[in-house]
């Protein structure tokens, strides 16, 4: 165990939101990153259930933090990893998908789709801290804090990610 | 297709996809609040070893106003009274473990049982103060 210095979330809410007022404006965010830390749907969905309910019952007084949450989701697909033989998990690893990742938009035309792509084809560490920072909203310190590297680390693994996509993005280009 | 020339606003353009459909349902009721935790078992053994202590006092008495030698009956021990009241807490800090943020704080609790044997009117009463370590976890504002 050690001593852990926390930074402020500047999105933390600042009133308490019920339940499912707070699922509808959080879980797009919960359910896009439990899916890219877990190795299949059915896996996402559970460990999204659990990490939700557990974040809501350790915060009684008020909604729970966000960097909260994610790190329950983090810790729980860790664990239910860690549960899983090697064998079932070269099986499930295969065909994960990306592409259904975000709500269509038909006027981007092709964009969601491409992107997604290229998103799951990042480096897991590249694409958690991406996932984190731009839909998740969280600062670099506290991306670092959930992810257990410097800070320095994780803002790096988002320029590379950044630089990864405009690298695909390019190549695609006419 | 657009231009990567604003990438990081184009990937904040993008929404995430809706919860399907059964982990809507799945999420719509509010979980139940967290259960109270089982006593641990040190204090079980200590609430065990206090009614034994409470016992063994009201045998003393009881030997020591004397029992009437003609009841064949064993005098029985009834508890009374038995609570556990917070006295003071303290802020120790925060630790970190696994991932999660925990503030650490000490509570000073004090237990009193209060016991009666069947043979005396004397009860007896006993108290023991004992501290506990309690991690709570805390958010990250």
């Amino acid at each position: 165990m050690k001593r852990l210095f926390m930074n402020p979330d500047p999105d933390a809410d600042s009133k308490p939101l019920p339940w499912p007022q707070w699922v509808e404006r959080h879980g797009r965010v919960f359910f896009l990153y439990a899916r890219q830390q877990t190795r299949c749907e059915s896996d996402a969905k559970d460990v999204l259930q659990e990490a939700l309910a557990e974040a809501w019952r350790r915060s009684p007084d008020r909604s729970p933090d966000k960097a909260v949450v994610f790190a329950t989701i983090r810790r729980r697909a860790i664990d239910l990893g860690r549960s899983m033989d090697r064998r079932q998990k070269r099986e499930l690893a295969v065909g994960h998908p990306g592409e259904d990742w975000f709500y269509p938009d038909f006027s981007e035309g092709d964009t969601r789709e491409t992107l997604a792509a290229a998103l799951a084809r990042l480096p897991a560490d590249f694409r958690e801290v991406l996932t984190l920072r731009i839909w998740g909203g969280l600062t670099f310190p506290a991306i670092a804090q959930l992810t257990g590297v410097p800070c320095a680390t994780a803002t790096s693994r988002y320029r590379y990610a950044i630089e990864h996509l405009r690298e695909h993005l390019a190549e695609l280009q006419p | 297709m657009k231009a990567p020339d604003d990438l990081e606003s184009l990937l904040r353009s993008l929404t995430p996809n809706t919860l399907p459909e059964d982990l809507k349902a799945r999420l719509a009721v509010e979980p139940s609040p967290a259960p109270s935790p089982r006593e641990p078992a040190h204090r079980r053994m200590m609430i065990a070893g206090f009614s034994l202590a409470a016992a063994a006092a009201l045998v003393l008495v009881v030997r020591e106003h004397g029992a009437p030698p003609s009841s064949p009956a064993r005098p029985t021990v009834t508890v009374l009274h038995r609570d556990s009241s917070l006295v003071a807490t303290r802020k120790l800090g925060f630790v970190e473990k696994d991932g999660r943020v925990f503030r650490v704080e000490e509570r000073h609790w004090r237990d009193e049982e209060e016991a009666l044997c069947s043979s005396s009117p004397v009860s007896v009463r006993l108290h023991e103060d004992r501290r506990e370590i309690i991690y709570q976890p805390v958010r990250f504002d």
